[in-house]
């Protein structure tokens, strides 16, 4: 995005597409008003230029980021906070004072050389295997459930009267607080922690497609009444894809709150089923903690940035799949 | 010259309506809010749309038009009097009476293509007739290329031409067009005018074409309805004997054209004045501006 104000990126983008200085947005809006004109006389439109579309355009949005100024400086970023952080916890050992604070924490080779030994260990992929596993489960169920209700609520007054008092008194309460009743609950372990990784997307998938569903802009409605909709085409047609994009903003939300809740009720419940070989990534955070192993503790929270990365991506790409018209070339 | 040149000349055409229908509000009164806060933003309005005419309703913003546009539509019952369509009183939205909102009502989520079938499918009427009939349409309107594009990607002219289509698809007895070219830039409004005006006088479709702009309203009708301040009613008639087809350049000249425009300017002031004295904001500014014209001018 940014390299496009820049000169040098424009240059490199004007010669890939054929056509300097012209972006897509002004070949199209020329040839609207040539249109109105052409077709005035009977005339057809020219065809507009062919957009760059699929893999094609994929695979230079990727080697831009990858290649370009932007790519460039977030990679010169990293790596020079990764020196940083190297030469601020070593410094007691190649210099001699220790760093106030930060010179207690692991130094980076030593993660990396933890990691090392972590990835040979059963465990440390349990732990990846259990914590993703209960983030989807609980993620899957709470859009399986929270899209219908919020729906419900939505589209009918009468539901909403009925069901959003008792909803709003639920919702504050915060996921973990909820951790005790569902341990009694539930059978098992596993099945109390995705319940409470289910009531942290839950509400938020909830309010935000009850949200969504209320605002629809009415000329939509009021057009395919007049076009002879029927409530259930109303609904599938229109009520439906017009919330699509509300939904989407509660799945990402709700995805982030999912794995904060998932980590904190394995740290309350003790990882469950997974044992001290590994009950899931928070659960890794802890136990190693409590043995003194500083680096795991490290590596068990650079796993859990990547794996609600890795998640976050999984919803984006879903969202792009359902709503076509949300991605524009 | 290729191929498509010649198709686009001699086919795609807009049938032309062999039995236009007429529309009529008989004594049409319609209150918002209940009790004593009942205020009435239509009151005793009564008119005809003649059939196959093109009738253009002018007034100041805020004076109950999209009221009125709505009564016709269906979206509205009248608390008093009736909307009749040949004769028979009109109750609930039909396709049959078609509005097309202020700015793009398109459905973001479909493509052009899908918007303009966007009724034939909601009645269950999605054969190889309508669809056939949705390409000619879109050819008609200029956008085949952009047959695939959603809304967003089509620039605001061709947004109101894609709602053009996806009304005239349904094949309405009366179409409502309330400020159909508002937010457009002042150039692309010009091109819709005479864009709309050539589809008009093709397929001689019963039409209301509600406008706050004199030079719009007279550019495209058959007749004009001066609509007074809120409570709205109709002012006064006024017959725009202009030949058609027209030309914006020639009716721009046109002493008749400007005659008509001053006869309509004259109604407007006087009842600016009339809300003027109630303190109505809009009328305020209308009347400061035709003050400043006539000084001008004079």
């Amino acid at each position: 995005m940014e390299m496009e104000t820049r000169p040098e990126g424009q240059a490199t983008e004007a010669t890939e597409q054929g056509v300097p200085g012209t972006d897509q947005r002004e070949v199209a809006r020329t040839d609207g008003y040539q249109g109105a004109r052409e077709a005035r006389v009977g005339q057809s439109v020219q065809a507009p230029m062919a957009p760059v579309t699929g893999w094609a355009l994929r695979r230079r949005k990727l080697r831009k980021a990858l290649t370009g100024p932007a790519g460039r400086r977030g990679a010169l970023g990293v790596v020079a906070f990764i020196a940083l952080w190297q030469v601020v916890t070593k410094l007691d050992e190649w210099v001699g004072p220790q760093v106030p604070l930060v010179g207690a924490l692991p130094a980076p080779s030593d993660v990396v050389l933890r990691l090392f030994e972590l990835v040979a260990t059963g465990g440390f992929w349990s732990s990846w295997y259990l914590s993703f596993g209960r983030v989807m489960w609980g993620f899957a169920f709470a859009m399986l459930v929270g899209i219908p209700f919020g729906l419900l609520m939505a589209t009918s007054a009468t539901a909403k009267r009925l069901l959003f008092p008792p909803f709003e008194v639920l919702r504050p309460i915060p996921p973990l607080a909820w951790v005790p009743l569902a341990i009694l609950f539930w059978p098992t372990q596993e099945l109390s922690i995705t319940f409470v990784t289910f009531l942290g997307a839950f509400f938020t998938v909830v309010m935000n497609t009850v949200g969504g569903g209320e605002q629809i802009d009415r000329r939509y409605i009021l057009a395919a009444r007049s076009m002879g909709a029927n409530k259930w085409r109303m609904f599938r047609r229109v009520v439906l894809p017009a919330t699509l994009p509300s939904i989407a903003t509660g799945a990402v939300v709700g995805m982030g709150i999912t794995w904060e809740v998932v980590v904190a009720a394995e740290l309350i419940s003790g990882g469950g089923g997974g044992g001290s070989a590994g009950g899931g990534l928070g659960f890794l955070v802890w136990n190693s903690y409590q043995g003194g192993d500083i680096a795991a503790v490290v590596v068990g929270m650079i796993s859990l940035g990547i794996a609600g990365y890795i998640s976050s991506i999984l919803v984006r790409m879903a969202s792009n799949l359902t709503m076509p018209w949300k991605r524009l070339a | 010259m290729s191929t498509q040149v010649d198709r686009g000349t001699d086919g795609a055409r807009i049938a032309r309506v062999t039995d236009p229908s007429s529309l009529e509000l008989r004594g049409v009164t319609k209150l918002f809010g209940e009790g004593p806060l009942a205020t009435p933003v239509v009151q005793d309005c009564s008119f005809t749309l003649e059939s196959g005419k093109l009738t253009a309703m002018i007034g100041p913003s805020g004076c109950g038009k999209s009221t009125i546009a709505f009564l016709v539509a269906g979206f509205e019952r009248p608390t008093r009097g009736e909307v009749l369509l040949d004769g028979q009183a009109v109750s609930q939205p039909s396709h049959e009476r078609l509005l097309i909102f202020q700015e793009t009502a398109l459905m973001p989520w479909l493509t052009t293509y899908e918007n303009v079938m966007f009724g034939p499918k909601m009645r269950r009427a999605a054969n190889k007739d309508t669809k056939r009939r949705a390409e000619e349409l879109l050819e008609r309107v200029g956008l085949r290329e952009f047959r695939d594009k959603y809304p967003l990607q089509l620039s605001g002219g061709m947004q109101r031409r894609a709602e053009l289509a996806r009304a005239l698809i349904n094949d309405p007895k009366v179409m409502v067009l309330d400020e159909p070219f508002r937010g457009l830039d002042a150039m692309t409004r010009v091109l819709m005018q005479e864009y709309y005006s050539a589809l008009f006088e093709e397929g001689g479709r019963t039409s209301l074409f509600i406008t706050t702009d004199i030079d719009e309203a007279i550019f495209l009708a058959d007749r004009l309805l001066i609509m007074t301040n809120l409570p709205a009613r109709v002012r006064e008639v006024i017959d725009v004997d202009l030949p058609r087809p027209r030309d914006k350049e020639e009716v721009l000249v046109s002493e008749r054209a400007n005659e008509i425009k001053e006869q309509a300017f004259d109604v407007l002031h006087e009842e600016a004045l009339k809300s003027f004295a109630g303190g109505n904001k809009a009328a305020a500014d209308f009347v400061e501006a035709y003050t400043r014209r006539q000084e001008t001018t004079d």
